[in-house]
């Protein structure tokens, strides 16, 4: 009589923990349950977010877009006589160190080429455009449209006196840039014979396609910057020369390594 | 996460001066949105550059060809991904781990990049590529700098997790429950009928683990019991 209620009383203390235990359990397996589909949430509206931002922002290779005569399979203006060694030279315009490097080397590297020592592959990258992006009265996206005036002074044979002389005429400060009008004085100063079908090749924006075939082969080369230099596709490494005159005996160094 | 661990070192904290126990959970939540919006600014200044992206992998010469597209996406989107859940306070030790672990890999291959005389744009904030030498030793020995900086915030947020106004505080399942019973226990007493039992100003304050209370209902239920 005494000891059933003091059981049952001790048997209900057990019964109510078992339930607290029990309902904490599952209210703790909710928290989680919870947490977990939140985190998923997060994840799946991140990775939603960018594949949105990566397919909309990348550059859309146009791999049917006409190519200016002459060019190579990675997409450069081969200059020169020999078949080998190969010497890519990856520049954009509006890179101010590829101005530097052509005023310190341009005679060195074009002998190169004439001497038939090796075959000397131009690659006009575009990928500065987004210097003239910060520069309001800049004419935007100079490095394509120089790229593209290269093209067409290809077009008609001219291809590496246009790429001098647009060197010749690298605006100092960066986010500069060139107007058209500049680009068809440049292609003047080149000898471009017809300065009319120049002109529709500029206007009409004729390479802008190939400039995306010339940044996937950029892409597959792992150029990651201009100038860069591959001799028979392996990288210079130019980075313990000081002066640009120093790079470019580093290039030609590497070239008359690889010579035949 | 170790409510154990995080069990002693409140309780010593409690020992502790009462000025600590004010400012540590908020120090928790500036460390933790701190090292969150940097990722997410980090990787937004990225991502949204694609090309870029993918141009400041390949500079450091570290991957195959193959994987320096995976790694020029991926990357900026898992600095995003830790990021918001760091400024949420969602999975908060866990974010704060892989943050910091993200900041251990990128001083790795500064480190990678410089011991090997490239040089290159980190593309830590967006950017990249191949550069010049010139100013490489200071930029690289900065850059490790700040993200060594960045390893500590989220080391501090790994440590003090989740801090206040996170929504582990504010889903806290009753893991905690048992111990904060006897915490409340403790503190009901250090009160005495001053403060009895009335908690009803919660939400923000008073709560000196720095979690938000989420189930005042769960609460009165352990005053009954």
């Amino acid at each position: 009589m005494t000891t059933r209620p003091k059981q049952s009383r001790a048997q209900a203390r057990e019964r109510l923990a078992a339930e607290r235990a029990a309902a904490l359990a599952a209210s703790k397996r909710r928290a989680t349950v919870l947490r977990i589909a939140l985190v998923a949430l997060v994840v799946v509206l991140v990775a939603g977010i960018g594949v949105g931002v990566v397919l909309s922002r990348s550059t859309k290779v146009d791999a049917s877009a006409a190519v200016p005569p002459g060019v190579t399979a990675t997409k450069g203006y081969p200059v020169g006589t020999a078949s080998k060694p190969v010497l890519d030279v990856w520049e954009d315009f509006q890179c101010p160190n590829c101005g530097a490097f052509e005023a310190a080397n341009r005679a060195k590297i074009e002998a190169l080429a004439t001497s038939g020592k090796a075959l000397v592959v131009y690659h006009t990258w575009n990928f500065l455009d987004r210097n003239n992006v910060g520069n309001p009265v800049a004419p935007q996206n100079s490095s394509s449209r120089a790229a593209m005036a290269a093209g067409c002074a290809d077009d008609q044979g001219r291809f590496l006196a246009m790429h001098d002389q647009i060197y010749a005429n690298q605006p100092s400060n960066e986010a500069t840039g060139w107007t058209d009008a500049q680009l068809e004085q440049f292609a003047k100063n080149a000898a471009v014979p017809d300065m009319s079908t120049f002109d529709q090749c500029l206007s009409s924006r004729k390479y802008a396609g190939f400039l995306t075939q010339v940044n996937k082969a950029a892409d597959q080369a792992q150029v990651s910057g201009t100038p860069t230099f591959l001799v028979n596709g392996r990288l210079v490494n130019v980075s313990a020369a000081s002066g640009w005159a120093a790079v470019g005996d580093l290039v030609v160094a590497a070239v008359a390594k690889a010579a035949p | 996460m170790s409510h154990g661990a995080d069990g002693a070192s409140e309780r010593s904290s409690r020992a502790a001066t009462a000025g600590t126990d004010r400012w540590r959970p908020w120090a928790a939540t500036v460390a933790r949105v701190g090292l969150g919006v940097v990722l997410v600014a980090a990787g937004w200044l990225k991502i949204s550059s694609p090309d870029d992206a993918v141009r400041a992998v390949q500079a450091y010469q570290i991957l195959p060809q193959g994987l320096t597209h995976a790694f020029g996406y991926g990357l900026p989107l898992a600095e995003i991904l830790l990021g918001v859940l760091l400024v949420l306070g969602l999975g908060t030790r866990w974010a704060a781990l892989g943050g910091g672990l993200l900041m251990a890999v990128f001083i790795g291959g500064v480190i990678s990049v410089w011991v090997r005389g490239l040089s290159i744009d980190c593309g830590c904030f967006g950017g990249g590529g191949t550069t010049t030498p010139a100013g490489r030793n200071l930029r690289y020995s900065t850059e490790i700098a700040r993200d060594l900086l960045f390893v500590g915030l989220a080391s501090f947020s790994a440590v003090l997790a989740p801090g206040r106004l996170s929504l582990d505080g504010l889903l806290r399942g009753p893991a905690g429950r048992p111990r904060r019973a006897g915490a409340m226990q403790e503190r009901a007493d250090s009160r005495g009928a001053l403060d009895d039992g009335d908690d009803g100003d919660d939400g923000d304050d008073g709560d000196d683990d720095g979690r938000v209370e989420a189930d005042p209902g769960a609460r009165a239920e352990e005053h009954r019991t």
